[in-house]
């Protein structure tokens, strides 16, 4: 099932060319890579995918399935697009627990269980603002999957993470391709692309041109 | 969409916003005790506004920023914003912030205007802080009440009991804190810059005195419509335009941001 179809998408920026006539399609249950080099539009693609930012020209098309008549934006997705964010003052559960009352989907046990799985003390008093750069990746991962969403959209999903930390996420990326979710990631970790995308797209000369890669899962 | 505010201004009460409350309170009433010794004042309205006339003026468009815009910015800053947008239209989240902020800037002045005239209504004639001499005035028991109704814009309520100029007083001072904190509010989503943004309030409410002032028509500058102290009293109408004119363009630029949606980078 092509669950997002991006056609034709050209799209700058006060005069810089992002993207022009840029094609790609995202079917359900693959984990997808996004490769270019910095300021190629990898988190620009995120946004126009999201709903963030309109194209200049061409279409973001998503399956109806994930649409709602009522909202901007895609339905069940999770996403972490360019830097966490997060309310300084608040604890990593009770920005989670903000975000979550928003949809009202889930309880704090939920929370609680996520933030364990992505190694987070979900009884730790500390703000956010206390956080390193790590801590604060893991509560947008935290944010991304709290609510079983189907699709996630992953901008650089290891930035700053330990190791130990990196191979647990990994781990829980592949058992989530096995349920049937859509994954679409950056990363400039060429492990985190061979390991897991079952293709790849490079940006390059304003558009997203197919590489071949074998999906080692 | 009404229960969503309320949850967001339940989140906000902090203690913290009960603090600043009490804090700002206490320090104008201990200003307005300390300076009102080496003064002789006609009745409660002047120690009222010796309270609130003395440092709440300058201060009242920072201190209306700082209530909860200031908090507003920062979650944009950090983008908290931007991860709702998969949750909730960002016009909703947007709609819900304007109105809690507004709320809650409200909330505080008005608690903080209320707690003043009471305290010098009801409280100081009990404690006998103030040195009171209406005689010094020309004034007497038969003519008092009939000079505190002419005495400042908006104590034309006076008339219809104390208690009653008291709240309106407060819902005007609430209404335009209010307005400031919406003014920051639209500033924080159209500037990048988050600083300039908070502070630009500020500036509007100081070149808005001095400008209106060289263009001789004080009677419309923010710090007299809004504490109307150290002129004689005015129609109530003439406070209405400042508040009016900057309610049209908070207006205006909140429709510019609904339409504009896409572009506004800060929220991405």
């Amino acid at each position: 099932m092509k669950l997002i179809e991006v056609v034709n998408v050209s799209k700058s920026f006060k005069g810089i060319q992002i993207f022009n006539q840029a094609n790609a399609v995202f079917e359900q249950g693959n984990i997808y890579g996004i490769l270019g080099p910095n300021g190629s539009g990898k988190s620009v693609l995120f946004k126009l995918i999201c709903g963030f930012i309109k194209p200049d020209q061409g279409d973001i098309i998503i399956h109806p399935s994930y649409r709602s008549r009522r909202a901007d934006f895609p339905q069940n997705f999770g996403i972490i697009i360019d830097r966490p964010g997060y309310a300084a003052g608040l604890t990593g559960f009770e920005n989670l627990k903000r975000w979550a009352e928003i949809r009202n989907q889930i309880k704090d046990e939920d929370i609680k269980r996520t933030m364990r799985v992505v190694g987070l003390d979900p009884d730790a008093r500390q703000k956010m603002k206390s956080y390193s750069l790590g801590m604060k990746q893991k509560i947008a991962f935290a944010q991304a999957i709290m609510e079983n969403q189907q699709v996630l959209i992953l901008d650089e999903p290891f930035n700053a993470m330990d190791v130990d930390s990196v191979k647990v996420l990994r781990e829980l990326l592949i058992k989530y391709k096995q349920e049937g979710r859509t994954i679409i990631l950056t990363s400039h970790n060429e492990e985190d692309i061979e390991l897991l995308c079952d293709q790849v797209y490079q940006i390059r000369s304003h558009k997203l041109v197919p590489v071949n890669t074998m999906a080692k899962v | 969409m009404l229960k969503e505010i309320l949850q967001e201004i339940r989140s906000k009460l902090s203690p913290k916003f009960f603090l600043s409350w009490l804090s700002l309170t206490a320090v104008l009433i201990s200003f307005a005790v300390y300076r009102s010794r080496s003064y002789e004042l006609r009745d409660s309205l002047d120690f009222f506004t010796f309270t609130i006339g003395s440092i709440l003026p300058i201060l009242f468009p920072i201190v209306s920023v700082l209530v909860l815009t200031i908090s507003f910015a920062a979650d944009i800053h950090h983008r908290f914003l931007t991860y709702t947008r998969m949750r909730r239209p960002i016009i909703e989240t947007l709609n819900i912030n304007f109105w809690a902020n507004l709320v809650l800037t409200f909330i505080f002045f008005f608690c903080l205007i209320i707690s003043l005239f009471i305290f010098a209504y009801y409280i100081e004639p009990l404690l006998g802080i103030a040195n009171f001499n209406p005689a010094g005035y020309g004034l007497t028991t038969d003519n008092i009440a009939e000079d505190t109704y002419m005495r400042h814009t908006f104590t034309q309520f006076l008339r219809y009991g104390t208690l009653t100029y008291g709240i309106v007083y407060a819902l005007w001072v609430g209404l335009n804190a209010g307005l400031f904190a919406a003014i920051g509010f639209v500033l924080v989503l159209l500037l990048r810059n988050r600083y300039l943004a908070l502070s630009l309030p500020f500036v509007i409410y100081v070149v808005g005195i001095f400008t209106l002032s060289a263009l001789g028509a004080e009677i419309y500058r923010p710090s007299y419509t809004i504490f109307p102290f150290d002129r004689i009293q005015s129609p109530i109408w003439t406070a209405l335009i400042p508040f009016t004119i900057l309610s049209v363009i908070v207006a205006g630029s909140l429709i510019y941001i609904k339409r504009n949606i896409t572009k506004l980078g800060n929220l991405t």
